[in-house]
């Protein structure tokens, strides 16, 4: 794979590294004894992304906060597990940087794009993306596949035309078609033609008219509350939104780079979390999605490894 | 993979899942020769379902004038390049279906209409075709001077490509009918089944964000009653019903006869190997025996003889059928000719249409002496 090329030279096979980590630690946080180092400052080379302990995380990307907080280079792979498959990553690498507070976890995802992807609402115009992944267990390599049937995991997904959507407001066909013109859609008023939204469909309570709102499909919701999706997993294909949407976040395209803030609670919401202590560790793994290559859904661009979260004490 | 029986193709082919037929089919037949083009089928559909925001472009229900008109455009241009040769020999397909000619990265060959190719859905319409003799303009075009309409919906495929496609099985096909929808709840928008169904009849919703497909007006079939673009057909030209296999074909039940008894109605491009549920009785106007075989199987010529020897009084029988169309709005599922009337019969066993097969000609003198006035065929 090309990120395997990236990869610094002297670091060992990674899998191993990784469950090692994992058994190590498990055995240290049994024993009492955690020392765990933090690495601030410039990306570090190794599977393990070490969460800061700070006053109140940001989910803003340009928080000065980040500048504290040890980045991990996090190398990418292409996915060819389930179709649709992407036989190479989009890039060869993602820097990731956590940290947390008494309430939540704090993730910012940076990664280079020369294009910012966040208009959907025409055929086969899809989202830029990244999303981080969370399972109980570090140990257990398995869950990397978005976890099993028997261990659920839960998956932070910001999406950028969610991301448009709160920031210029909810996206629609008007956008896609600046020309667009329509006299009017039954059975809003008439004049509601040029701009009728999903939110017009909701005031008159015509959603029969909006099939996915009507069922309260999250895709189609008429206003967006925030960015980043909460979704439960137990498999590939298995994504489910979650009950509880607790997550929040923000990204931000500059100069050909998307930084993205992804923030979940540290406490459990709904059947099967888990929560997220200090001093312990977690099994991690990240991914991103570049729409102008038609990514979605299992074509992406995931870590090649499993990777370590450790909340440090 | 599993080897599927595909009758329509005389073999088994390869498909992602088990054959798994429903307890019934829900299916029709087009007779393309008294298609219209008036659309209405296609202004009921869009009224009924498809004029919500974000649904600006899509049409489940369109009628484009062969052989230039297309749409989304060159929909099945696009997806035949991929199939490589497509031959027939003894009434076996020869060729690969879309399944078979899938890349290692995918499950089927298929390709992303853009927005622009949804832009111009009356494209080539009323186009025929005319080879400009003149000698200093000479143009030779692949078809002779004609044009036939062909509406499509959705073929509620037995082999469903937009089903094998989802990565999310958000599509499904009903046991007790056959007919296949796309689960609004489950699905993400990815558009993958857009990209597989090579006869492009899902479609992406541009407001809600997610894939959105004809219902085949599931909740007026569960009443009996058809959908709505075969109740409003102006020109009567669609037979809606349930269609057997081969060997479970009824002789009284209207598809079936169409389908396996007769054989007049055909699949549309059946070498894609999607064993669709939309069958079409050919043009019998166009000499084009290979378009008409690229389009509808080997059985074309045979099917345009069968049908002209009905037109011109051979097959009472057929004509009953065809007769029954659109006479009401209930479901025929048993058909019978009794002293030249078609009666039809729905799935209750009550009867609901009767139609004779000729009406009586009456023949009156120009001028009516009692008014002293002449009469005129006013229109
Ligand atoms: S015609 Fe297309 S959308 Fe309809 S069932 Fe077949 S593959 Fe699916
Ligand atoms: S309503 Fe009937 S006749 Fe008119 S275009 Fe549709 S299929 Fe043809």
């Amino acid at each position: 794979m090309s990120g395997s090329a990236e990869e610094p030279r002297g670091v060992p096979d990674r899998r191993g590294f990784l469950i090692g980590a994992g058994v190590a630690g498990a055995a240290a946080v049994a024993a009492g004894t955690v020392v765990l180092t933090r690495r601030p400052g410039g990306p570090t080379p190794g599977s393990t992304v070490h969460a800061r302990r700070v006053r109140r995380v940001s989910d803003d990307p340009d928080w000065s906060g980040w500048d504290g907080v040890g980045t991990t280079r996090v190398v990418l792979d292409g996915q060819t597990t389930a179709l649709p498959t992407r036989a190479r990553p989009f890039r060869s690498h993602v820097e990731v940087q956590a940290c947390y507070d008494a309430e939540e976890v704090a993730f910012r995802i940076s990664w280079d794009d020369p294009h910012r992807d966040d208009l959907t609402a025409a055929a086969h115009r899809f989202r830029d993306a990244c999303a981080v992944l969370l399972a109980p267990d570090v140990t257990d390599t398995a869950l990397r596949l978005m976890g099993s049937p028997e261990v659920q995991v839960t998956l932070l997904h910001w999406k950028a035309d969610w991301q448009r959507d709160l920031d210029e407001g909810r996206q629609g066909p008007a956008d896609a078609f600046p020309n667009l013109t329509a006299d009017y859609y039954p059975p809003l008023a008439a004049g509601s033609g040029d701009g009728a939204t999903l939110a017009d469909y909701a005031a008159a309570r015509v959603t029969p008219w909006t099939p996915g709102l009507h069922v309260g499909n999250p895709l189609s919701e008429a206003r967006r509350i925030t960015a980043v999706e909460k979704l439960h997993a137990h498999g590939f294909g298995t994504s489910e939104h979650a009950p509880t949407q607790d997550a929040r976040g923000r990204g931000r395209w500059r100069d050909g780079r998307w930084q993205v803030v992804l923030v979940g609670r540290r406490r459990p919401a709904d059947p099967g979390e888990f929560p997220l202590r200090a001093g312990r560790d977690y099994g991690m793994a990240v991914a991103v999605w570049s729409g102008r290559d038609g990514d979605r859904g299992g074509r992406k661009s995931p870590s090649k490894d499993f990777l370590q979260l450790i909340l440090e004490p | 993979m599993a080897d599927v029986w595909n009758w329509q193709l005389g073999r088994t082919m390869t498909y992602p899942f088990e054959e798994s037929r429903p307890r019934r089919q829900a299916g029709a037949v087009f007779d393309t020769n008294k298609c219209i083009g008036c659309q209405t089928c296609t202004m009921a559909c869009k009224t009924c379902w498809t004029s919500g925001v974000g649904q600006e472009y899509v049409f489940w229900n369109n009628v484009e004038t062969k052989p230039w008109g297309s749409y989304p455009m060159a929909w099945d241009v696009r997806v035949l390049e991929q199939l490589g040769p497509q031959h027939w020999a003894d009434g076996v397909y020869r060729g690969k279906t879309i399944f078979e000619a899938a890349p290692p990265s995918k499950t089927q060959v298929g390709w992303a209409p853009d927005p622009i190719d949804y832009a111009y859905p009356n494209r080539g319409e009323d186009e025929t075709n005319r080879t400009i003799t003149k000698a200093d303009f000479h143009l030779t075009l692949p078809y002779d001077i004609w044009f036939f309409y062909l509406p499509r919906v959705c073929n509620h495929c037995t082999y469903p490509a937009c089903l094998q496609s989802c990565p999310r099985t958000s599509i499904y096909k009903r046991p007790e009918d056959g007919i296949v929808l796309v689960d609004q709840q489950r699905c993400r928008g990815y558009q993958v089944c857009v990209e597989a169904c090579p006869y492009k009849k899902t479609f992406f919703n541009q407001a809600t964000g997610i894939s959105e497909k004809c219902v085949f007006c599931f909740p007026a079939v569960e009443q009996g009653i058809l959908p709505r673009c075969m109740r409003t057909c102006i020109g009567k030209i669609r037979t809606f019903g349930y269609v057997s296999t081969p060997e479970q074909a009824r002789e009284d039940n209207p598809v079936d006869f169409l389908v396996h008894v007769r054989k007049v109605g055909l699949p549309l491009y059946p070498q894609l190997g999607l064993e669709p549920n939309v069958y079409y009785i050919p043009p019998v106007h166009v000499a084009d025996e290979a378009f008409l075989t690229m389009l509808f199987g080997p059985g074309a010529a045979a099917a345009q003889q069968t049908y002209r020897a009905a037109m011109e009084g051979g097959d009472d029988e057929l004509l009953a059928v065809l007769l029954l169309n659109v006479s009401t709005d209930r479901i025929i599922t048993r058909f019978a000719l009794q002293a030249g009337v078609a009666i039809g019969w729905d799935d209750n066993g009550d009867e609901v249409a009767r139609v004779p097969l000729r009406e009586p000609v009456i023949v009156r003198p120009a001028h009516d002496a009692a008014l002293s006035a002449y009469r005129y065929n006013v229109p």
